[in-house]
């Protein structure tokens, strides 16, 4: 690529194994808004690039600001990879040449993020609620990645729109996501502020929770966080460090029998939407549990010649990750789950979720924009103090009901971009404040 | 050389604005990693860039790394032109002159050589080892930060400091049976700061501490009497004390993303505790990892009392925040990164010491439990229903430490936990974070910890 030719220029005459540049150019705008106006306009136009270099085990890995005028910083890095000692994990990259013939090219989602902000917040605003803030990205990059043998030119970005009401003490939050592909609209901006108040109205009176064992139907969102949070588990690297609950569990079940859970980078509706990973291999719809079976850990090349595996598609060259989590739909729809709930709750969302034991993957989480008691298969009634205190794996293998409706889900660092439906979970671990 | 257009751009920008700042920030980090008895590798990272804010009828921010100006006279143009348009307009515009300051550290992070880094991972990943800790990760980094302030008032600040920390995983697993641990050390300054440290005695005591605790009994849920230990006491001051008292979670700029803060719309001062306690903010703190002379909108640090003998007392604030409730910016305006607009942040937040010894806040109990440190901890967005699970514990029988217990839970909310509080001890201990907040999500480096403390009839599960 011309953007990474004077980087390449002297990783070529320096006698590495394996290199790679990757150059992203990015061009992103912002509205934060609060209380009844916006905060803030923020535009980032940025270059920057992330260079990985190998010379048999020895790794390194840098990033710098100047692509033009790198020398100082490559010939620093070319130093210090002498000295190093070497990575015994280390397995390279990969070396299968790429023609990437299906890839797509996009542009930057044309959108007028002051009129979208001006229309959540006053969908917000109108429907009675006391006070709103959210957000409005329009993000746009283009990657230009560099092997010793691929190259490659990818977009990368979307739109997200997020708000949250608040009524009383009540809060409710709703979004919308848009990839490059994505047949969703914005019309419905005019309806997620009023949406997120009356979730904010029915949680503002509230009683305090009790501690049990309930069963739970948990929204898009807070499934979205649990998996956001569990998707490290998946990762040979995890695995291979000692930190995962599904360590030796391939070809075992470690869900409920409806539970298919794939990887979608491929998924251009979805704004994490991602079409070659960091090592230029041509990223994969993956499936990972398939009737609730763990067919496959996340793999780079030099974790699945460890594993004696073929790479998934989803370097991080030392730590792979999962791109866009797809639980798929089930059968049910979300409004008879909830009719059929005799007794348990309903939480919309969840934040803070923490591990006291990766290892058999214990963690607590803390619910919010609406918790809500269910009897009869009716909202009976909104509760606060309480947290799921329970484990991903007791979670997975306690599912009984998913829904046939999903949505894109992504909130902040605690939900990664991905596409979640409602779940029904039985006997989970309720904790609450004293 | 990096970093020289900022005059030029304030200049542009100042004509065409009510007010402008340009900051530039230069990050040179370096990095290396062990993992369960094999190198795993190193980083590093320059990153330099602008960011220009402007105030016409609303505030607008541009961030580029570009040293051309016609580049930077382009990100100008988005800039203003969005501040343009309405919103809200409030800002501190105080200038503190032109000013310059530098921390290094007696040893530089320069002149430690990547061989001496790598050997200080190498063996304390075998000390683990040694000790039975089959999952093993240590990770060691240091920084340089460059930074250049001005603004449309005649401020120039002008800043260098450097960074060094520590962070390990250690994991136990015996039987299915898994215990974990982690430990963050950090300092504002050089290498001469794990010389004071004793690293190797920190890792032993806990690996050894997790390692007990497996086979330790659990604790009958109940009222009781606590002492908590510097590690619990910092990270309850930074959740419950320092989160809710930044002055933009009170109004709702965080409202989206990390949340409100359970003050707002609240009469303050408000009491939230005993009179036995008060929280200090203290970015001034010398050595410490939170440490800065001046803010990142050149504004003099400064110490901070959030809570007062059991009131709240001062807010932490940016020049945005400080506007809006009308007072002074109070050097609490940090940003992680050149492209991250400068948020109100903690640097380092504690309990003011007492006057007691730890021994002291023992004898005052018959039957209770002494809780250390913390794994597995959160907290609600409005920071007041929070909790912390002990990882090393043990009962307090007649005033004196006996066997220790496993995972005994604290889940309670931030008045009870304060209210609770009759007796602070003495001495003080810190330990090393990293705070996050904003979207984009920026992590900035704090310290956290403070005293021992007694409270009394807290329910432990």
């Amino acid at each position: 690529m011309d953007v990474n030719e004077n980087i390449l220029k002297i990783l070529r005459k320096k006698d590495l194994t394996e290199y790679v540049v990757a150059t992203s150019v990015t061009d992103t705008d912002q509205i934060r808004f609060s209380a009844d106006s916006k905060d803030l306009f923020n535009h980032w136009s940025e270059t920057s690039a992330a260079i990985f270099i190998s010379r048999g085990k020895k790794i390194f890995s840098t990033t710098i600001s100047n692509v033009n005028k790198p020398e100082i910083e490559i010939e620093k890095a070319l130093s210090i990879l002498t000295t190093l000692p070497e990575n015994s994990n280390y397995m390279g990259i990969s070396n299968s040449k790429h023609s990437y013939d299906d890839l797509r090219k996009f542009k930057k989602i044309d959108a007028n993020i002051d009129d979208m902000a001006s229309t959540v917040l006053h969908s917000a605003l109108d429907s009675g609620s006391d006070r709103a803030a959210g957000l409005v990205y329009n993000e746009f990059s283009t990657v230009y990645l560099d092997t010793q043998i691929n190259e490659v030119e990818y977009s990368e970005g979307g739109l997200h729109v997020l708000v949250r009401s608040f009524v009383g003490e009540g809060t409710g939050q709703e979004s919308t996501h848009l990839g490059f592909d994505s047949r969703r609209s914005t019309k419905n901006l005019e309806k997620m502020g009023s949406q997120a108040t009356e979730t904010a109205r029915l949680g503002s009176k509230f009683s305090e929770g009790k501690p049990g064992k309930y069963d739970v139907l948990m929204s898009p969102y807070l499934v979205g966080n649990l998996m956001s949070y569990g998707s490290s588990l998946f990762s040979a690297y995890s695995v291979d460090a000692g930190m995962s609950c599904f360590d030796s569990k391939i070809g075992q079940k470690v869900a409920s029998d409806m539970v298919n859970l794939i990887d979608d980078p491929r998924n251009f509706s979805g704004d994490a939407a991602v079409q070659v990973d960091e090592e230029a291999t041509p990223t994969q719809r993956l499936t990972m549990i398939q009737d609730g079976v763990l067919k496959t850990y996340l793999h780079s090349t030099s974790t699945a010649r460890k594993f004696g595996a073929e790479t998934t598609g989803n370097a991080g060259i030392i730590s792979p990750h999962p791109w866009q989590l797809n639980l798929l739909p089930g059968k049910e729809k979300f409004d008879d789950m909830l009719h059929e709930m005799k007794h348990g709750l309903f939480i919309k969302n969840a934040w803070y979720t923490r591990f006291q034991d990766y290892r058999n993957g214990i963690f607590s989480t803390v619910p919010r924009d609406g918790i809500f008691t269910v009897e009869n298969g009716e909202i009976t009634g909104s509760i606060r103090g309480i947290r799921i205190s329970d484990s991903i794996p007791g979670i997975l293998m306690h599912i009984e009901g998913i829904s046939k409706e999903q949505m894109n889900v992504k909130w902040w660092q605690e939900i990664h971009s991905s596409f979640m439906p409602y779940v029904l979970a039985r006997n989970l671990t309720i904790s609450k404040s004293f | 050389m990096p970093g020289e257009l900022c005059e030029k751009l304030l200049d542009a920008a100042e004509k065409r604005s009510r007010y402008a700042e340009v900051r530039f920030m230069e990050l040179e980090g370096s990095g290396a990693a062990y993992r369960n008895g094999s190198f795993e590798g190193a980083a590093y990272s320059r990153s330099y860039g602008y960011s220009v804010r402007v105030l016409n009828n609303s505030l607008a921010m541009s961030f580029s790394n570009s040293e051309d100006f016609s580049d930077l006279s382009s990100a100008l143009d988005i800039a203003v032109r969005r501040s343009m348009l309405p919103g809200k307009s409030q800002i501190a515009t105080k200038s503190e002159g032109k000013k310059e300051w530098v921390v290094s550290g007696s040893k530089k992070v320069d002149n430690v050589s990547l061989e001496d880094k790598i050997s200080m991972l190498k063996d304390n990943d075998s000390l683990m080892d040694s000790l039975g800790s089959r999952v093993r990760m240590n990770y060691l980094a240091d920084r340089k930060v460059k930074q250049v302030f001005m603004n449309s008032e005649g401020s120039e600040i002008r800043g260098e400091f450097t960074r060094v920390s520590y962070f390990y995983f250690a994991g136990i697993l015996e039987s299915g049976e898994f215990e974990q641990s982690t430990g963050e050390f950090g300092s504002t300054g050089g290498y001469e700061y794990f010389d004071s440290l004793d690293l190797p005695r920190h890792i032993s005591d806990d690996i050894r501490a997790i390692r007990n605790a497996m086979h330790a009994g659990r604790l009958s849920p109940g009222k009781m009497d606590v002492v908590i230990g510097p590690e619990i006491s910092g990270i309850v001051a930074h959740e419950s004390a320092g989160h809710p008292t930044e002055y933009d979670r009170i109004v709702g700029r965080e409202g989206a993303l990390a949340g409100e803060s359970f003050l707002t719309g609240k009469k303050v001062p408000m009491k939230i505790g005993s009179e036995a306690v008060s929280v200090i903010d203290d970015p001034s703190m010398k050595g410490s990892y939170g440490f800065y002379v001046y803010d990142d909108e050149g504004i003099r640090s400064r110490k901070r009392y959030l809570y007062r003998k059991g009131y709240t007392d001062e807010f932490i604030h940016n020049r945005e925040s400080a506007a809006r409730q009308g007072v002074e910016p109070n050097g609490g305006g940090r940003s992680s990164s050149w492209n991250m607009e400068p948020l109100p942040r903690m640097s380092t937040t504690y309990i003011e010491p007492g006057d007691h010894t730890f021994e002291e806040l023992l004898e005052g109990i018959k039957e209770g439990i002494y809780i250390k440190n913390f794994t597995e901890w959160n907290i609600d967005d409005i920071r007041f229903n929070e909790k912390y699970v002990g990882k090393e514990a043990y009962r307090i029988s007649n005033g004196k430490i006996a066997e220790q217990v496993r995972r005994p839970v604290i889940e309670t909310n931030t008045i009870k936990f304060y209210s609770a509080i009759d007796a602070v001890a003495r001495e003080m201990e810190f330990f090393a974070g990293e705070c996050g907040k904003g979207d984009p999500e920026q992590a900035v480096d704090v310290w956290m910890g403070g005293p021992h403390a007694r409270l009394r009839g807290l329910y432990i599960q």
